[in-house]
């Protein structure tokens, strides 16, 4: 299984939030709380030396996915030919017990049952790349494969490839 | 002669994931697996959602039925332990049977403690809500009964109570201390969320205990303080619950509340591992063993006891803190953490309308967040608990009374994941 | 535990991804919220009629296959609730919200008569002609007023993009730009590209990675701050002043190119001895920057060779002091020989609606159809004398005064395409002028505020629904095709035009021909046809153009009237002006006016760019408002601690003119002693905080980036 994951370069994120929009276009999400994707403002410092810098984020697709783990009804899983973690709304009872388990904000609630981000894995399939990928103007998000991005990483030490959970670990 | 290989007591969430970490660590030996019931695991979480009308009977039971053969388990079901013998290493059934083990998981779960009131046990009108089977009494009960006392303020009590009145049962909500959820809610949560109930119908008597119980055939006569008399069809238990352990002797392994373990999930005794409801793991917010009853805290020391089980040296369980979210009729509470700090630099932090933008209140003691209730304010709260995990520090925004906006807050935990 | 289900139909639709048979087609059109100088190309997945997503066109050479958040949220602008679906006649009080439905035919009827008779009673200059955004119309626009004789047709312009190009031609004859990939140096001054413009975010994202010295001048910390090696962090409103400073050690210290300067310039005395009485020391005490930076950075600048100058299009001159300043730091190319040498700042020619690419185009030609002096005298001519010999049209900023004085002749209508009056300075003082007009015209997308003021709406097409003739500073051409059918009765604002000349300008017969033929007449000279643009939907790379060569000034020298490059300008001393770029202080100022400073301690600054807004043309779009739900003031946390401020206190932010509502948003975006506010809010206009006459007294460029005001706590 050759697990995907997204790459983000924290120099060259503006936090212009188009990733953020093209989600909502491509998921027809209304936005606002219900979002799969969110930016973060980081500010650090003061006048007159301070940084501003942003970060953004959606479900990461974590090796050992809590979601999964603490889920009772079994609705989540993992692709197996590349890790995507799905949901199955229809086994979703809208308990929230991913909500708390999730360290990234990912899972959101629509109709009253879980959604997140799925990787655009229809895209990928097809030989596309996620929307939020897809758009950012300065190339900041990227994804792939993750022994290729860990190859990208070492070249390129701001490139942070968010796999704090991707742990080896039983599925 | 067949090897001795593993032998899990139970059938729930950390029984299951211990098979499941067992055969992905690569354990090809014999696993047996015993519980007292039939059937496949049952996730008692579900139960509600079951008696609420939302999922229908099979899908109480997550893992499915083929899980015992996809994992290639010999499963002695309906049948309970009537004997362990730790030096033997072999437990007895009580059909008579006996299996030998190499390694031994105890996560035969809790089970519902009924107070010593007089009259209460004896009268046959009394259920719990624990099992597949009291689920489905319960949704017997509930066809025919009118009113019933629910005693027990804590989060089943709760769901018990949700299920009757949302079928038109009458309700009285027996509490014994000042407020409901005395262990999760912080008093000021405590007092919205009883009066929401109130607003459902719910009679809430606070501070007030049952002295005894009468049963005469259809009801039951229920006598509380101040000569107060009401009566009912049924009276539901659920005032706690102790570790499923009637087959150890005293003495036999190291106990406190529940069975205790280190991190590996090893008890006292060489070959005998304990998981789940039945034993005590680390609460990292008191820094002791404590039995939590939390499902995803039981399913992952089960993984971390089959992994040590089939010979993983490095799997540990590094603790994790008290935490819940649950439905009640139109409104979502949660908790997480240690809501009832007290203290020199305890501040709290608290606002939000249940109805509107939703309600939080955050504990802070020395600037860092140490327990939080929410009431329908759920966007991000993984954020809340990795910042109680990680201990971030909120210092400069809650000392020297200069009182931070709720996004203020929660601008400072967008970036703490990394 | 397997998730994936076998495809059907109803899986190749989920992820709208377009598989054969999921009845899913890409279509190619341009987005054109924001300006010309991005139009990201857009690939809209279109089933039934309908756009279901969109994403970026990959293969567009300018915005290579990327969006922005206004972009990818084009379905909630094209099918917006408030887009206008009729033509629309004002039934009852003019801003009130009642219309009836009127056909086209008796839109243009009542339009055209009512103007053809304003004509015959005061003249066809008492008719406005003006163009706010999109700019695609532009072009005809300019023909048509022309043609109907009125002088004045005026444009949004007369606040974005003219005065920063107008303050270079002063000095120049011509205004250039960096080259940021050929640079040693670049000196980013007042300057967002990060939310303004993606290409331009591309390009310095590169030479960021590639390691080029970066000096960034403005008071706001940006996405550039944190790569910055020297950030200058002014008060806002003294660039000239800083400016004057760098020079000041970049002369001293024998920096400068004493070759250029010598042969190609004119009035460097009077400019050297002026900047002696500016040493950094009193540079650094009218900005608040230190010293040493100002030191480091005029060696940085003036030592790499090449180095580029780049600036916003409007953060130096939305100032009372305007082109002044602008005058100021540009000179300073000029200074250090980098002007119109590759990595410097080259010059280009003009292209099309202000994308340069090496294509000259019949532009200028085609809608100055009319000479000016066949014409009466332009709104601003007296006001703004400079503006009008150096622009093609009226200043627009003196619209609301001509409206209320009635002089030099009365204004009496306006055919308006994109109106938005919270534009204006002092903007509820344009709204009441706009009520006196006898007749208005404005042509739009949304029933906006400013719609509602009119006697006539027309309803536009937006970029989706129609074709347009697309240049791109890139060498990249498209002719788009409509990706859906004009929603509703609208149609595309060309058109339209072209409908309303036959009735008004009759004698226009090429304008009369229609859109196409007005496009290919100005395409001529670069040898493109539409015929051939037609068959490249997505695009047309161009190859091989020529490019103008550099150091255009030595073959015929400089176009300005000496022939060189004017520290001190002819032009201006022609009209009664100093020809000396004098730095002055912005007309409230904590120097201009202490007393008023008392009251008002804080530095009010608007308009700085927020990525999800551009103006008022996204507030009504959900996905982007949920991104900024509130209108914020961005005040620095010493600031907001004195006042006892959280993130989202609600405050009132005034100044003597007047008082807005908003929620207070401590950052480090500003520094202590500054606050931003967005502007064109309907609930929270800042712009009704300005005087209407804030304006520079040459270009006539509002000061939106300078002006006191104060901060308080609202209680509840």
């Amino acid at each position: 299984m050759k697990q995907l994951a997204f790459s983000f370069d924290v120099n060259r994120c503006t936090g212009c939030m188009a990733c953020v929009v093209s989600c909502l276009d491509q998921n027809d999400l209304p936005g606002g709380a219900v979002s799969f994707r969110h930016v973060t403002k980081l500010e650090q410092g003061t006048f007159p030396s301070a940084k501003i810098s942003f970060m953004s984020l959606s479900c990461q697709h974590c090796g050992d996915a809590p979601c999964l783990m603490v889920c009772p009804t079994g609705a989540i899983s993992k692709r197996d030919e590349d890790g995507v973690v799905v949901v199955d709304r229809n086994l979703c009872v809208g308990c929230y017990s991913c909500v708390l388990a999730c360290p990234f904000g990912a899972p959101q609630f629509e109709y009253g049952t879980m959604t997140k981000c799925d990787f655009c894995h229809a895209r990928i399939d097809s030989g596309m790349v996620p929307a939020c990928v897809s758009v950012c103007p300065t190339h900041a998000l990227g994804f792939g494969p993750i022994e290729e991005l860990t190859k990208a990483t070492k070249e390129k030490a701001s490139v942070t490839i968010l796999s704090s959970l991707l742990t080896a670990g039983s599925r | 002669m067949k090897q001795p290989g593993l032998l899990i007591l139970g059938n729930g969430g950390a029984a299951i994931h211990a098979v499941s970490a067992a055969r992905s660590a690569g354990y090809e030996g014999e696993i047996n697996q015993v519980s007292d019931m039939e059937g496949p695991a049952f996730n008692p979480m579900l139960s509600p959602y079951y008696l609420k009308g939302i999922i229908p009977w099979d899908r109480c039971f997550p893992f499915g039925a083929d899980f015992y053969f996809k994992h290639d388990v010999t499963c002695h079901f309906g049948s309970a332990v009537e004997k362990l013998d730790p030096v033997n290493k072999k437990v007895l059934l009580k059909n008579g049977r006996n299996i030998s083990y190499d390694n031994c998981l105890i996560a035969t779960g809790a089970r519902a403690l009924v107070p010593p009131v007089p009259g209460l046990n004896e009268s046959g009108r009394i259920f719990t809500l624990r099992t597949a089977q009291s689920a489905k009494r319960l949704e017997e009960i509930i066809s025919s009964a009118k009113k019933i006392v629910v005693l027990g303020a804590s989060l089943v009590a709760l769901k018990v109570t949700e299920i009757l009145r949302k079928r038109g049962v009458d309700v009285i909500l027996v509490v014994r201390s000042g407020h409901i959820l005395r262990r999760s809610a912080h008093p000021v949560s405590a007092v919205l969320l009883q009066d929401y109930f109130s607003k459902q119908g719910v009679d809430i008597r606070l501070e007030c205990s049952l002295k005894g119980l009468d049963s005469y055939g259809r009801g039951v006569t229920c006598r509380f303080p101040d000569s107060i008399i009401e009566e009912g069809d049924f009276v539901a238990v659920c005032t706690g619950v102790e570790p499923s352990v009637e087959f150890l002797e005293p003495g036999q392994i190291e106990m406190d509340e529940a069975i205790l373990v280190d991190e590996k999930m090893k008890a006292s005794v060489e070959g005998l591992y304990a998981a789940g409801d039945v034993c005590q793991g680390l609460n990292l917010m008191t820094g002791k063993r404590e039995l939590l009853g939390l499902w995803g805290n039981a399913c992952y020391q089960g993984r971390i006891a089959g992994l040590n089980m089939a010979g993983v040296v490095d799997a540990v369980h590094h603790g994790t803190i008290p935490q819940h979210v649950s439905p009640f009729f139109d409104w979502k509470y949660g908790q997480l953490g240690d809501v009832h700090r007290h203290g020199e630099n305890v501040r709290i932090l608290s606002g939000g309308d249940p109805e509107k933008e939703g309600f939080y209140l955050f504990v802070f003691d020395d600037g860092v967040l140490v327990g939080v209730n929410l009431i329908n304010r759920f966007q991000g709260a993984g954020r809340l608990k990795s910042a109680i995990f990680r201990k971030v520090d909120f210092s400069d925004l809650v000392r020297g009374g200069f009182c931070p906006s709720y996004d203020e807050i929660i601008d400072r935990i967008s970036f703490i994941c990394i | 535990m397997n998730n994936k289900p076998a495809l059907s139909p109803e899986d190749i639709r989920v992820g709208k991804v377009p598989l054969e048979g999921s009845g899913i087609e890409i279509r190619k059109t341009i987005c054109d919220i924001c300006n010309p100088q991005s139009h990201c190309g857009i690939d809209a997945y279109v089933k039934d009629g309908v756009v279901i997503k969109v994403a970026g066109t990959k293969e567009n050479l300018h915005s290579a296959g990327t969006l922005c958040s206004k972009g990818a949220a084009s379905r909630q602008y094209i099918y917006n609730e408030d887009r206008v679906r009729t033509p629309l006649m004002r039934r009852g009080k003019r801003g009130s919200d009642d219309f009836e439905p009127i056909s086209w035919d008796r839109a243009l009827e009542i339009i055209s008569s009512r103007l053809i008779k304003i004509k015959s009673e005061t003249g066809p200059e008492s008719v406005l002609f003006y163009a706010g955004y999109p700019k695609w119309m532009r072009p005809l626009l300019k023909r048509m007023a022309h043609s109907f004789g009125s002088p004045n047709y005026m444009s949004e312009s007369s606040v974005c993009s003219i005065a920063q190009k107008l303050g270079q031609r002063l000095t120049y004859g011509v205004a250039s730009g960096a080259q940021p990939p050929k640079a040693k140096c670049l000196m980013v001054w007042s300057k967002n590209p990060f939310y303004s413009n993606t290409a331009v975010a591309r390009k310095l994202t590169k030479v960021i990675e590639k390691g080029v010295k970066i000096i960034e001048v403005g008071p706001l910390t940006s996405h550039l701050s944190k790569h910055a090696h020297i950030h200058l962090r002014i008060r806002p409103g003294t660039s000239g002043a800083l400016a004057l400073g760098l020079a000041n050690v970049i002369i001293n210290e024998g920096l400068y190119d004493r070759d250029f300067v010598e042969k190609w310039t004119e009035g460097f005395d009077a400019y050297r001895a002026y900047v002696m009485e500016f040493p950094p020391s009193k540079a650094s005490e009218i900005t608040g920057v230190p010293v040493d930076l100002i030191e480091k950075a005029a060696r940085l600048y003036a030592t790499s060779k090449p180095a580029g100058l780049m600036t916003g299009s409007n953060p130096t001159v939305h100032h009372t002091n305007g082109i002044t300043n602008h005058r100021l730091l540009t000179a300073l190319i000029g200074l250090t020989g980098n002007f119109d040498i590759p990595g410097g700042n080259y010059v280009k020619f003009p292209g099309y609606l202000y994308a340069s690419n090496g294509l000259v185009t019949r532009q200028s030609e085609f809608s100055q159809s009319r000479p000016w002096d066949e014409m009466a005298p332009r709104v601003s001519q007296d006001t703004f004398p400079v503006w009008c010999k150096m622009e093609p049209e009226a200043q627009a900023m003196h619209i609301p005064f001509q409206i209320q004085s009635g002089k030099p002749y009365p204004i009496r209508a306006m055919v308006a395409f994109g109106l938005n009056y919270r534009m204006w300075p002092g903007s509820d003082f344009m709204q009441k002028s706009l009520k006196m007009l006898d007749f208005l015209v404005d042509v739009e997308l949304f029933m906006t505020d400013s719609a509602k003021l009119a006697d006539i709406i027309l309803p536009a097409c937006s970029s989706f629904e129609r074709s347009e003739l697309k240049f791109y500073s890139s060498p990249y051409v498209i002719w788009t095709q409509p990706v859906i059918e004009p929603l509703w009765e609208s149609r595309p604002d060309n058109e339209i035009i072209v409908d309303l000349a036959r009735r008004i300008a009759p004698d226009d017969s090429l304008l009369g021909s229609g859109h196409e033929a007005c496009i290919d007449w100005m395409l001529e000279p670069t040898g493109l046809t539409l015929a051939e643009l037609k068959k490249y939907p997505g695009g047309y790379p161009l190859k091989d153009v020529p490019q103008p060569p550099y150091k255009k000034y030595e073959d015929g020298g400089f176009k300005t009237p000496s022939g060189k490059m004017e520290f001190t300008s002819r032009i201006l001393e022609e009209f009664g002006m100093d020809p000396l770029p004098r730095y002055v202080e912005p007309k409230l100022s904590p120097i201009s006016t202490p007393e008023i400073y008392k009251d008002y301690p804080l530095i009010l600054t608007t308009g700085a760019r927020l990525p999800m807004f551009v103006h008022s043309r996204t507030f009504r779009i959900p996905w982007l408002k949920g991104l900024r739900p509130d209108p914020m003031v961005d005040i620095n946390p010493k600031d907001a601690k004195e006042r006892g401020l959280s993130l989202g206190d609600p405050v009132s932010l005034f100044t003597p003119r007047g008082a807005i509502q908003v929620k207070a948003n401590p950052t480090e975006l500003v520094p202590p002693g500054v606050v931003n506010m967005f502007h064109a809010y309907p609930e929270a206009d800042v712009n009704t905080l300005i005087e209407p006459d804030y304006l520079d007294p040459i270009s006539g460029f509002p000061g939106f980036k300078a002006l006191l005001c104060q901060v308080k706590k609202l209680s509840k």
